[in-house]
């Protein structure tokens, strides 16, 4: 009954016009910033919490939250239509999405996409409503060994998603580990691969690498092949058949199911989503080949993953005041600016804020799936620009938006490097995704392992020791066996097939 | 066709090379012990099993030699280089629209159809789309032309 | 004749006059032009000390009727900002909103042996702004009730999480193990929130942080805090007595924040803006953001900006020497 009261009153804080323009608006800025290479969410709320100051705190919170998920959508465009991922959750979605739209299938992954982000989103809000407590609680229970663990089980799925050679597969991840290691080591301050360059001190950027190694290299190679889109591209329907539409159903449950649930850890929730939802998409899916030349499972799974991931990570900021992510991290802000102490009492006192919060996350992904479905019909068009006007465009966003990241022109730079790196991977048949996971994860992974020893003392057991952990290495183990099997259905399919004959 | 030219070959040489790169350029950081790992340790640790990696990966390929690699063509990925560095060296001293300009006409030779109408057509439309979007839209602290507007 | 002497002198007495005006005009005149003001901040845009800046430029841009735009330029613990500033005109148009991390902890620690000295010459101080407390705190459910009992524990080693590697607090909470001969194992890590959660899930012993980072928690019965650095207590947390108070020397000196501007900025633009700061800093809406924040106002050091930012450099000295902290990030 109290949760009945609370929805209500959350819908009643939500549905006021003020609140409904502020969410429109944060839900149309995200979208355009989500489709523009390199801005992405982070940059964009950080320009914008100078107006939160002058407005009032949920009206602030809910068009943020807008931009956040608007931004989600809006980079699942981009990483189908032109293989530039928006953001390290988005990079599987290129893996297939772009491979449909080169087929012509555009329509049908834009379609797919936002509607299965949409079914995560009402799921994400539901989970939220339902089990926040219990979500923030198995979150409470992670320490630095279950995250290590939980890391280590994330990149062999990296390797398990490559399609190629598996030991090319690996060798990439360890690249993109190593590549990861640039910046100051959290323990001892020194610098790793910095060569002397401050702004490297940090760590490279995701963006500028994504942008290189995917964009950029694809309009290379595009280039060479003397790719005119206008000829060769037969663009298709706009909605899914009812085949791809039947295949990617089971795909989308899955999906929410496993972003609802990583979402909620701190750090890395939507790609770990994402990436382990693409992996057990493949595995188990009928028609394994097609994985990385247009399966739709492909698009479906990962893309609701990130979207309930998306949902779900505001759990911690909003239960416990502690942020799973950066944006999460500019909210906390935006709620000190206001006034309002970010932590567990926010429910308490401020359920207004709270529950309006929720109730708005919903409308605010209603609205973006009414604002998306028509544009796809607008994005399709834009294939049929020819390439010689089309690339030079994504060329002048991508270094745009390189350089807004940190009004530095070394972030463009970048993308040169590794456009350049990313060009030599394609031509050497060695796939860019398992090496930005290696990239994103190796970090947090060397982080929690030097932590999880420091705190045990140097005792390796540990990992061992807590269920959690040796529940995640037991994962680990199986993925990795079930890595040298063959995929599943088809050595059932087989083995009827021998029978019968 | 040489057995040293196939993607998975020339793969393994990368990876070695990196490996290499990695031992060289991490090696004044303190290694530590497993238990206390220094900054060092982990870089190396990964340097080795790149180059084991790197070396398994190549002499797979000369055994099993896969797919030979395509020659390069050079034009496009100098062109495209060339043009985003011009960029990053001309955006801030000159604003944003030379260095456009700049980008849209390597960019546009790189593409092997150039016809100045068209280029100069694309050149108006897009000064016009990022002013709209990023100077008014999204407004963003860049120039331009610098020292003008 | 006297006619003339007369008209003479009402001449040079009307142009004496012209000539004072037209003093008082050029003195009057604002040290600054008309460009817009640029803000550097060390740090990402949503983070304390963003937000921090973001209230100082505001207010900045309605006391001198500029504009004042915050630019955000994190990285290498504010080298990527100091060395953007120091290079910009030195006109008092650019300034950096640095900290004691950034402009004293960083430069010593820094490889480059000269780089206190450098920094010292290439930045003028203009205006303290605020003092940042921190605080020791444990979990609520954690066996010591007060600072006491944390202290007197036996040899066991407890650990203690911090924001950062050579922070602020990773010194205060070394110069406390050292002085006190206790076992205190430092966990580094990125940002606040990350050691708050593992104080609350019972991962680390104890925390040292700002106030801002544990006060929710602390209202909520889910932290204890133990004790603050400084001189005077917090009002986000007033029962919480200060290391002074609990017995415990060497701890009173808080970190703090300040505006600095490129050295080579003309006398009468520094006085101008410090004038002005410190009209902002006096203002009562200021004050209680402030408190809000968990932060103390600039207090004894106000007025004295030279003294003591040398005062500061030689306490980290100080500190550095009795801890022993250095590139191994003990």
């Amino acid at each position: 009954m109290d949760l009945f009261h609370n929805l209500v009153l959350g819908l009643g804080v939500a549905l006021t016009l003020q609140n409904v323009a502020y969410a429109f608006v944060g839900c149309m800025i995200g979208t355009l910033i989500g489709v523009l290479p390199g801005i992405g969410p982070v940059a964009t709320i950080a320009m914008l919490l100078p107006i939160t100051f002058h407005l009032p705190p949920t009206a602030a919170l809910i068009m943020l939250a807008g931009i956040y998920y608007g931004a989600q959508y809006g980079g699942s465009t981009t990483s189908i239509l032109v293989n530039l991922p928006g953001e390290a959750s988005s990079v599987v979605t290129c893996i297939d999405g772009y491979q449909m739209a080169k087929r012509g299938r555009a329509g049908a992954a834009l379609s797919i996409s936002a509607i299965g982000s949409f079914v995560a989103g009402t799921v994400g809000t539901i989970v939220i409503v339902l089990f926040a407590g219990t979500l923030t609680q198995m979150a409470q229970s992670f320490g630095p060994a279950e995250y290590c663990s939980l890391m280590a089980l994330g990149l062999i799925a990296a390797v398990v998603l490559a399609n190629g050679s598996i030991l090319k597969a690996v060798a990439m991840v360890f690249l993109g580990l190593l590549f990861g290691l640039t910046g100051t080591d959290i323990n001892t301050g020194a610098e790793r691969f910095t060569f002397g360059v401050p702004q490297l001190s940090d760590g490279i950027d995701f963006a500028p690498i994504a942008m290189g190694l995917f964009g950029i290299a694809e309009i290379v190679v595009n280039f060479e092949r003397r790719l005119e889109r206008s000829g060769v591209i037969r663009v298709g329907s706009l909605w899914p058949t009812r085949q791809e539409t039947r295949r990617a159903c089971p795909a989308i449950v899955r999906g929410t199911l496993l972003g609802s649930i990583l979402g909620v850890l701190p750090g890395g929730g939507a790609t770990l989503g994402a990436f382990a939802a693409y992996t057990l998409e493949k595995k188990i899916s009928r028609y394994p080949d097609e994985f990385g030349k247009g399966a739709i499972e492909g698009v479906a799974g990962p893309e609701s993953a990130n979207n309930a991931a998306a949902q779900t990570s505001f759990i911690p900021m909003l239960t416990l005041g502690i942020p799973s992510n950066a944006v999460m991290a500019l909210m906390v802000g935006a709620m000190i600016i206001q006034g309002v102490q970010p932590g567990p009492e926010v429910m308490t006192k401020r359920p207004d804020l709270f529950w309006g919060m929720i109730a708005s996350m919903w409308i605010g992904n209603l609205m973006l799936v009414i604002i998306n479905l028509p544009l796809i019909g607008i994005w399709v068009k834009l294939l049929t620009v020819p390439y010689r006007f089309l690339a030079p465009a994504i060329l002048l966003f991508c270094c745009v938006g390189a350089y807004s990241l940190q009004n530095s022109t070394f972030h463009v730079i970048q993308i040169a490097i590794f456009g350049v790196l990313g060009y030599v991977f394609m031509r050497l048949g060695c796939e860019g995704a398992p090496f930005l996971l290696g990239l994103v994860l190796g970090p947090q992974l060397e982080e929690y392992f030097r932590r999880a020893m420091l705190l045990s003392r140097g005792d390796p057991l540990i990992f061992l020791q807590r269920p959690i952990s040796l529940s995640l290495l037991l994962a680990t183990a199986a993925l990795l066996i079930l890595m040298t099997l063959p995929n599943l259905r088809k050595a059932r399919q087989s083995a009827f097939q021998e029978e019968e004959t | 066709m040489s057995r040293l030219l196939t993607k998975d070959f020339l793969s393994g040489l990368m990876f070695i090379a990196f490996g290499l790169a990695a031992l060289w350029f991490g090696r004044h950081l303190p290694v530590g012990t497993t238990v206390r790992m220094g900054p060092g340790y982990v870089p190396q640790l990964l340097a080795y099993l790149m180059l084991g990696l790197g070396f398994i990966i190549a002499i797979v390929a000369l055994v099993y030699p896969g797919e030979a690699v395509e020659a390069p063509s050079w034009k496009p990925i100098t062109l495209v280089t060339a043009g985003i560095v011009v960029f990053a060296l001309l955006f801030e001293v000159t604003g944003m629209f030379p260095a456009l300009v700049a980008l849209i006409l390597i960019a546009s030779i790189a593409s092997d159809e150039f016809k100045l109408g068209e280029v100069i057509a694309n050149i108006v439309v897009l000064s016009i789309l990022s002013l709209t979007v990023f100077k008014l839209g999204l407004g963003m602290n860049i120039s331009m032309i610098a020292g003008v507007w | 004749m006297k006619r003339l002497i007369v008209a003479a002198m009402s001449c040079f007495a009307l142009l004496a006059c012209k000539v004072a005006d037209a003093q008082a005009q050029i003195a009057l005149a604002p040290p600054l032009s008309e460009r817009p003001l640029t803000l550097v901040v060390p740090f990402a845009a949503g983070g304390g000390t963003d937000i921090l800046a973001r209230l100082i430029g505001d207010r900045l841009r309605a006391l001198t009727s500029k504009t004042v735009v915050i630019d955000n330029k994190p990285g290498a613990n504010g080298l990527v900002a100091s060395q953007f500033v120091e290079k910009s005109r030195p006109d008092g148009h650019t300034l950096m909103f640095g900290s004691n991390s950034t402009q004293v902890i960083a430069p010593l620690l820094s490889t480059d042996k000269n780089a206190m000295d450098a920094v010292r010459q290439k930045f003028v101080l203009i205006s303290i702004i605020a003092r940042t407390p921190l605080v020791l705190a444990v979990n609520e459910n954690s066996k010591f009730r007060d600072l006491d009992q944390f202290l007197t524990q036996s040899n066991a080693e407890l650990t203690f999480g911090t924001f950062g590697v050579h922070s602020s607090p990773h010194l205060m909470g070394a110069l406390l193990a050292a002085q006190r001969g206790l076992r205190l194992v430092h966990v580094p890590y990125r940002g606040s929130s990350p050691a708050v959660t593992d104080l609350i899930g019972g991962t680390i012993d104890s925390v040292f942080l700002t106030v801002a980072a544990v006060s929710s928690y602390v209202e909520a019965k889910q932290l204890r805090a133990l004790a603050v650095t400084g001189t005077q207590r917090v009002s986000l947390i007033p029962d919480v007595p200060t290391f002074q108070e609990a017995g415990v020397g060497g701890l009173e000196n808080d970190g703090w924040f300040a505006v600095f501007a490129p050295a080579g900025t003309p006398e009468n633009v520094v006085v101008y803006l410090r004038s002005k700061l410190v009209e902002m800093m006096a203002e009562p809406g200021m004050q209680a953001k402030l408190q809000e924040l968990g932060l103390q106002d600039a207090g004894v050091m106000s007025g004295k900006e030279t003294d003591s930012w040398d005062k500061s450099v030689a306490l980290t000295q100080d500190i550095l020497r009795k801890t022993r902290i250095d590139m191994d990030g003990r």
